[in-house]
């Protein structure tokens, strides 16, 4: 068996996965996006398995993905390549979605001639995950708890429609598009008008226009101009809102969970507790394992938590691993937030003694019965 | 922020009551109500329960925590509710109201009630606490047995320190006010706790908690000759927006060192200045949490604790 990973070549996700496969003698071949969909395959010797990376952290990347989406374009090719990196700047990011959804087409398309090819994760599944409202939608067709869906938000004054109509006071609002906790809001209000967010987003205003940036800070708006001036600027680019689940503390902190789903089966299981009600890791947040989990809430809820993952996963048939991240109500009731395509960048994280990548090697050669020595 | 719920109240272990549960006179209870629970389910429901099931004279410990929703709704109904059934409740030594995490409902966002007339009706109560300040009023405050009072909130307002200040409350041995920030509906001023500082209110005082504060470093200057310092055994001082100028202020007070413990968790101060207050005030002072202030502009801001 050969590998091949389609990703963002030199970025530490690809030379993670990479040296895993080499570790194993196996041979792979690493693709940029644009290479390889504008390479000439057409057949290939051996049995081929692909993964496809997560696009981010890239701004060459950032601007391949908005030119592939110039269709949708609320930028054109011209100031694409004027666009200079601006640490953390939200911008463009339904038509970046467009162009990446595009790619994972492109991608689909040039293996479909061909035998002998196995995506880890299908370019559908992948886009699928990626669209967050679909994907919640998609859960609960198929029966998996979550959160109240409340749909798009097309401006600030819809939401207040969308408030009154449902009667519900605290939202989170998220993108349609992105990953982790960029450009998510917990959104309160009541019908007194008062209002505010907590979020990762900084305003910055200007004379000239208001920008938003992703920050490591977390943030509090409670003036109505500055949350309005949110609201639109980030409604430009497709949100939509969900009920806040209360989540369950751990030690005094709030917490939720990311379990990574390999072949159908909980793995790593990573406890995020934050002071605020933004959990996300990279936001500065506590990182906690599994027995703290357990010492806490007791095997009983830990397993619950583990099956609602794996039911979540199964929905996607053409995903062998997904990061499903869950969020638990003082009911200990589990409700899906999310689910990642790219979930598995969980460093010094084990599960059975391996990390993320040594076990979807592991599972993957299990399925398709590929003589291994691991470790 | 608040992020996990009372343990222990009126020396009991607090568990949560379900609804038939009897109730053991060594245990205190909490009723809430969960946010996936559904809507029939209500706190006085509960409370009904308890009284319907005779349970209620072994009910000593009581704490009141999520309502539907205490950002829209007051908890109005549970207050009246229990002044209304007050004959039932005459066992009641210990009651706290808003017990809740911020996940549930930010302590500002709680919408608390008037409390008018509920502690008379609880002669033997001896412990009375409240959490969030949106809409909390206490009226006139006259109760012989009462020892504690903890009023907790991102901003207390100057009517409701009022009531604090001008109460008849002969036993009280515990005052703890979070006083908050002008942000979060906190207008109290510094001359409200004149006459506490240097009168003979609350004669049986011993711990007084004057946390949470944004004027804190005005507090330490006032503290300055206090008579109250000599009657009390412990200062609270902590969650505020303490600064170096506030600590110089204490460090020269020596009516201080009678304290057996001076609070100033969560402060802003310079290492040089907690080690002047470390070696002055050696084990009776805590200066655990040390903040940092934000810089924005070129202007200086410091937080308190619990605000949002």
């Amino acid at each position: 068996m050969e590998f091949w990973i389609i990703g963002v070549v030199n970025k530490r996700r690809v030379k993670y996965w990479v040296q895993t496969v080499k570790n194993l003698k196996h041979p792979i071949k690493i693709f940029a996006y644009q290479e390889f969909i504008e390479s000439s395959l057409v057949k290939v010797d051996n049995q081929v398995t692909i993964r496809i990376e997560s696009p981010s952290e890239d701004f060459e990347t950032d601007r391949f993905l908005l030119k592939q989406g110039i269709k949708q374009a609320r930028v054109s090719k011209s100031d694409i390549d004027q666009l200079k990196f601006d640490k953390g700047i939200i911008r463009y990011s339904s038509q970046w979605y467009k162009g990446w959804l595009l790619t994972l087409n492109q991608i689909q398309e040039k293996v479909n001639a061909i035998k002998n090819i196995k995506f880890m994760n299908s370019p559908n599944a992948i886009a699928l995950m990626f669209d967050k409202l679909n994907c919640q939608k998609h859960l609960s067709n198929n029966s998996i708890r979550v959160p109240e869906n409340y749909g798009q938000i097309e401006s600030y004054d819809h939401l207040q429609t969308l408030v009154m109509k449902h009667k519900v006071g605290r939202l989170f609002i998220k993108p349609f598009y992105g990953s982790s906790a960029s450009g998510v809001m917990a959104y309160q209000t009541n019908s007194s008008g008062r209002e505010s967010i907590v979020s990762s987003i900084e305003l910055v205003t200007s004379e000239s226009s208001n920008r938003l940036y992703n920050n490591l800070k977390i943030r509090r708006y409670n003036n109505k101009q500055d949350i309005k001036s949110i609201i639109n600027l980030m409604a430009e680019n497709r949100i939509y809102c969900e009920a806040w689940i209360p989540k369950k503390s751990v030690n005094g902190m709030v917490s939720d969970i990311r379990v990574l789903v390999i072949n159908n089966k909980a793995c790593h299981f990573v406890l995020r507790k934050s002071k605020s009600p933004i959990t996300n890791t990279h936001l500065g947040n506590v990182k906690a394992d599994i027995n703290d989990a357990i010492v806490n809430w007791g095997q009983n809820l830990v397993d619950k938590i583990k099956n609602i993952a794996e039911d979540a996963a199964k929905t996607f048939p053409d995903s062998f691993y997904c990061g499903v991240d869950i969020a638990v109500s003082n009911a200990n009731k589990a409700y899906i937030l999310e689910v990642n395509a790219f979930g598995d960048l969980l460093l010094d994280n084990y599960h059975e003694g391996l990390n993320t990548y040594e076990m979807e090697l592991k599972e993957w050669q299990n399925k398709y019965h590929i003589i291994y020595n691991l470790r | 922020m608040i992020q996990e719920k009372i343990k222990t109240y009126n020396g009991k272990e607090i568990i949560r009551y379900e609804q038939g549960m009897s109730i053991d006179s060594n245990l205190g209870y909490i009723i809430y109500l969960d946010y996936d629970e559904g809507n029939d389910s209500t706190i006085t429901n509960h409370l009904k329960d308890i009284i319907d099931n005779n349970h209620v004279d072994n009910l000593n410990t009581l704490i009141i925590g999520c309502w539907a929703e205490p950002f829209e709704d007051s908890c109005q109904n549970i207050i009246d509710f229990m002044i209304d059934k007050k004959d039932y409740f005459q066992k009641l030594e210990a009651f706290f109201c808003g017990d809740m995490e911020s996940e549930e409902c930010e302590i500002s966002w709680i919408i608390q009630a008037n409390y008018e007339g509920y502690l008379a009706c609880f002669p033997n109560l001896k412990h009375f606490g409240v959490r969030g300040g949106t809409e909390l009023q206490l009226g006139v405050i006259n109760h012989t047995n009462l020892k504690s009072l903890v009023l907790e909130a991102g901003g207390l307002s100057k009517e409701v320190v009022n009531s604090v200040m001008t109460a008849n409350l002969p036993e009280l041995e515990t005052l703890h006010l979070w006083l908050g920030t002008d942000e979060y509906g906190g207008n109290s001023e510094i001359n409200q706790f004149h006459k506490l500082l240097f009168g003979t209110q609350f004669p049986h005082l011993k711990h007084l908690g004057l946390m949470d504060c944004d004027y804190v470093d005005e507090i330490a200057l006032t503290l300055k000759d206090a008579v109250i310092l000599d009657r009390i055994e412990t200062l609270d001082l902590s969650m505020g927006t303490l600064s170096d100028d506030g600590a110089q202020e204490l460090f020269f007070n020596d009516n201080l060192k009678k304290l057996k413990h001076l609070n100033l968790r969560y402060h802003f101060l310079s290492d040089e200045c907690m080690h002047k207050l470390k070696a002055k005030f050696g084990q009776l002072v805590n200066l655990v949490d040390q903040g940092e202030v934000d810089e924005y502009d070129g202007e200086i801001y410091r937080y308190v604790e619990v605000a949002e």
